[in-house]
């Protein structure tokens, strides 16, 4: 674990050393601002704004976290320093974790930073329901790790930037809106509850609501353990090339 | 046929032994069978792994023997073997429910009653959500919100069986339930069916209760003596909370005057002149909510009747209505109607002097809290039971030596209070001559058993609470459960168990945990600036900052 803990630091220098970092949480800030003080109306409830935004605020990090974990293998590979990473005596799977880890803390940054919308919505005079608001980040966390995981295994999969975005985005769009789109609401076949039950955004939904439900927990540490698994094959296979 | 093509039709053949390997798994997956197409479909897949091996030996044997395809094989057999695992672990945690709702209201969540209602379930349950998938209607939201409460039923129990239909695309379906409204929730079992047009967890569990059941259980509320309003009155002493959660409940609310009682049992419909319903003495119960003027004796004669054929009554006093001072024509007189059975609300107003079971600020409001193995009070929340106003109710056994009944107090004052019986001099210490020591019961349950009349052998249950305001509209001592009272429960208990529907359940209306806050345009205007521009503008002059350092 000591290996991942220096890969993780190694990746949050890097990120704070780029530009890159800052302009893609300063966009997720302006969106998410947005959304926000759209759903401000003369009688808000602070609740309810909340709650409306912690369910799309999952839709905008959905790009974000296609963005952010792009670089972490497909710039190693575009400069060569992946053959580095893979002489030096570290596991594939401290390399995949590292990474993923150093993108989940840089998003605990941007999530602290949204603390903002709590204080400023208290001094305004709104009384919080905190059950929903400790459940509803805890759910924003997880979702956007899935996001952050299936980028890394994207980043892993080509040596573009770009590419791996594209493939990213659109992996992490096939998920979110798999049931919703394919599947009709009164169809019920294992086809359709498969296609329903991947989708990552109705898992979302209790946590926004202030439930802590262990399935929907599970659902999203399993798709995440399992882009992870992938990542780390592929690196593997890279490694043996 | 030379070599060279022998070798491209093999290699023709290697292509197709991937998709036909695929093409079988979802055939086998979707049909579940080993049938025919599967079966062809594995001999082709044989022929071309065989034609493709025998005609390109060589490069086969170059394949398997480099390292990337070694690594490539493992790694797929590691990626299928994580889905595997993963796949387990979520089909085994569907059977699992382990659910935490944070909301402080528990919004979320259904109420253990609701719960104990679904682990009774028997037969399964049919249920049909009608929705309109129109955006433009506002269908979709309305329609999760049942998803999401029927999510939480079927989490309890697999004997729902839920079905959503869109009304667009099945108009004949909608038909044929009659459907009026969208979006609708239809529950059925057997040839029982009941339609709700919310999502609310009262509807849906009176819905699954009424349709397990095939009786009817009815409150009647007697007027015709200037009793409290059952419709929602201005000074607050109306019934109209009582008469809502009877109907949240499963029962069927109506008034009734004795008047048009006629001795075979059979009433007019106040609602409905034209049609006359039948009073059932096992499942009917009658309210006398606070009369203010006197039942006569003919009237008197047609209550005895119902309630000796094992009839059940709830009787809501208001101990002011039967005071000496009180003109004839305003006066409560249902002690005679009590007598029979030896019961009365005796005269005068409890005084309640431990600090720790009454009002900080009035002697006369009580907070009792019910303690007994009467049926009644089976299942009570934990919380007090606020009752204004009170007098004793009293039972003298006779000394005939026949069944005299079951007198069971249920509400009682501590050993601290007594009874002023001088209303008028309320606020005159204890007078040993006059008034009685506590402690006081302010609330009582009666039963006796009656002759067997036909196939029915019912007892008579009665129940008499001193004063009628822990069933009104009243604020702080009324019915709201909104108060923190228990009084909701203690009410609904008390009906149950007179009509003899003890296991019903009693849910308590969802509270609401809105708090709303007015936000005028400058403060408006401040947050969006301030969220949409501030904390981007923040975070990128920060990692300007770096940048020129780092330069």
């Amino acid at each position: 674990m000591k290996n991942t803990y220096y890969i993780l630091q190694r990746e949050l220098y890097a990120y704070f050393a780029s530009p890159i970092a800052y302009v893609i949480m300063g966009f997720f800030l302006a969106f998410s601002g947005v959304l926000f003080s759209g759903y401000l109306s003369p009688t808000s409830d602070a609740n309810t704004v909340m709650r409306q935004w912690f369910s799309v605020s999952g839709f905008v990090m959905l790009f974000i976290g296609a963005l952010l974990p792009t670089r972490l293998i497909a710039e190693e590979q575009r400069t060569g320093t992946l053959e580095l990473l893979f002489t030096s005596p570290v596991r594939d799977w401290e390399v995949v974790l590292g990474k993923f880890l150093a993108t989940v803390a840089l998003f605990l940054l941007l999530v602290v930073l949204t603390f903002y919308y709590l204080v400023a919505l208290i001094v305004l005079g709104g009384q919080f329901d905190w059950g929903p608001i400790l459940t509803g980040y805890v759910g924003l966390i997880l979702l956007c790790s899935v996001f952050f995981a299936i980028g890394l295994m994207a980043s892993a999969f080509t040596q573009s930037q770009a590419v791996a975005a594209v493939i990213s985005i659109i992996l992490s769009l096939f998920l979110w809106i798999a049931g919703p789109l394919f599947v009709r609401q009164s169809e019920d076949n294992w086809w359709a509850n498969t296609l329903n039950f991947l989708s990552l955004q109705p898992h979302i939904d209790s946590f926004s609501k202030g439930v802590f439900d262990l399935r929907d927990i599970v659902f999203y540490l399993s798709i995440i353990t399992l882009f992870l698994v992938i990542t780390t094959q592929v690196l593997k296979v890279r490694r043996a090339d | 046929m030379n070599r060279a093509v022998l070798r491209q039709i093999g290699s023709w053949a290697g292509f197709l032994i991937v998709p036909l390997l695929i093409a079988g798994a979802i055939y086998f997956v979707t049909y579940g069978k080993f049938d025919l197409p599967l079966i062809i479909d594995l001999l082709i897949l044989a022929v071309a792994a065989i034609l493709y091996a025998s005609t390109n030996p060589l490069t086969l044997r170059n394949q398997l023997g480099t390292q990337i395809l070694g690594s490539s094989l493992s790694a797929i057999v590691v990626c299928i073997a994580a889905v595997g695992i993963i796949v387990l672990v979520n089909i085994l945690m569907q059977r699992v429910t382990v659910r935490t709702d944070l909301t402080t209201t528990q919004q979320f969540s259904v109420s253990n009653a609701t719960i104990e209602v679904l682990k009774k379930l028997k037969e399964p349950v049919k249920v049909t959500v009608f929705y309109t998938s129109d955006p433009n209607s506002g269908g979709d939201s309305a329609r999760l919100q049942i998803e999401d409460r029927l999510k939480e039923y079927t989490s309890r129990t697999d004997k729902l069986n839920v079905t959503y239909i869109d009304a667009n695309t099945d108009p004949a379906k909608v038909r044929q339930y009659n459907i009026t409204a969208l979006p609708t929730t239809v529950f059925e079992q057997s040839k029982q069916r009941e339609m709700v047009t919310s999502s609310d967890e009262q509807e849906f569990t009176r819905a699954i209760l009424r349709v397990q059941s095939n009786i009817q259980r009815r409150v009647f509320f007697i007027t015709g003596h200037n009793e409290r309003p059952i419709q929602l009155g201005s000074n607050g002493d109306s019934l109209s909370q009582a008469v809502q959660a009877l109907k949240d409940n499963n029962y069927l609310v109506d008034t009734l005057n004795l008047f048009n009682f006629s001795t075979s049992g059979t009433i007019t419909n106040t609602t409905n002149p034209n049609e006359a319903i039948t009073l059932n003495p096992a499942t009917d119960v009658l309210v006398f909510g606070a009369p203010r003027g006197p039942i006569n004796e003919t009237e008197k004669q047609k209550a005895l009747t119902f309630l000796k054929q094992g009839g059940k009554a709830l009787f809501l006093e208001d101990p002011l209505a039967s005071m000496s001072t009180v003109p004839v024509e305003r006066r409560d007189n249902v002690n005679d109607l009590l007598k029979e059975w030896n019961l009365k609300f005796s005269a005068g107003i409890a005084i309640e002097q431990d600090p720790q079971r009454r009002s900080s600020s009035n002697p006369t409001i009580f907070l009792t809290q019910a303690s007994g193995s009467s049926g009644v009070l089976r299942n009570l929340p934990d919380i007090p039971i606020v009752i204004a106003q009170a007098t004793q109710v009293e039972n003298t056994p006779s000394s005939s030596g026949s069944d005299t009944g079951t007198f069971t107090p249920l509400l009682q004052t501590s050993v601290n209070s007594y009874l002023k019986t001088d209303i008028q001099n309320i606020g005159q210490s204890f007078d040993q001559s006059k008034d009685v020591r506590g402690p006081i019961t302010i609330a009582a349950s009666f039963e006796i058993a009656t002759p067997i009349t036909g196939t029915q052998n019912l007892n008579t249950r009665l129940v008499l609470v001193s004063n009628y305001l822990f069933a009104s509209d009243q604020p702080n001592v009324g019915l709201d459960p909104a108060s923190g009272s228990g009084n909701y429960f203690f009410f609904l208990n008390t009906i149950n168990w007179l009509s003899e529907s003890s296991d019903s359940v009693v849910i308590a209306p969802r509270q609401t945990n809105s708090h709303p806050f007015a936000i005028n345009q400058g403060q408006g205007s401040f947050l969006f600036w301030s969220t949409f521009l501030g904390l981007p503008a923040l975070v990128l002059f920060v990692g300007i900052t770096v940048w020129w350092r780092r330069r």
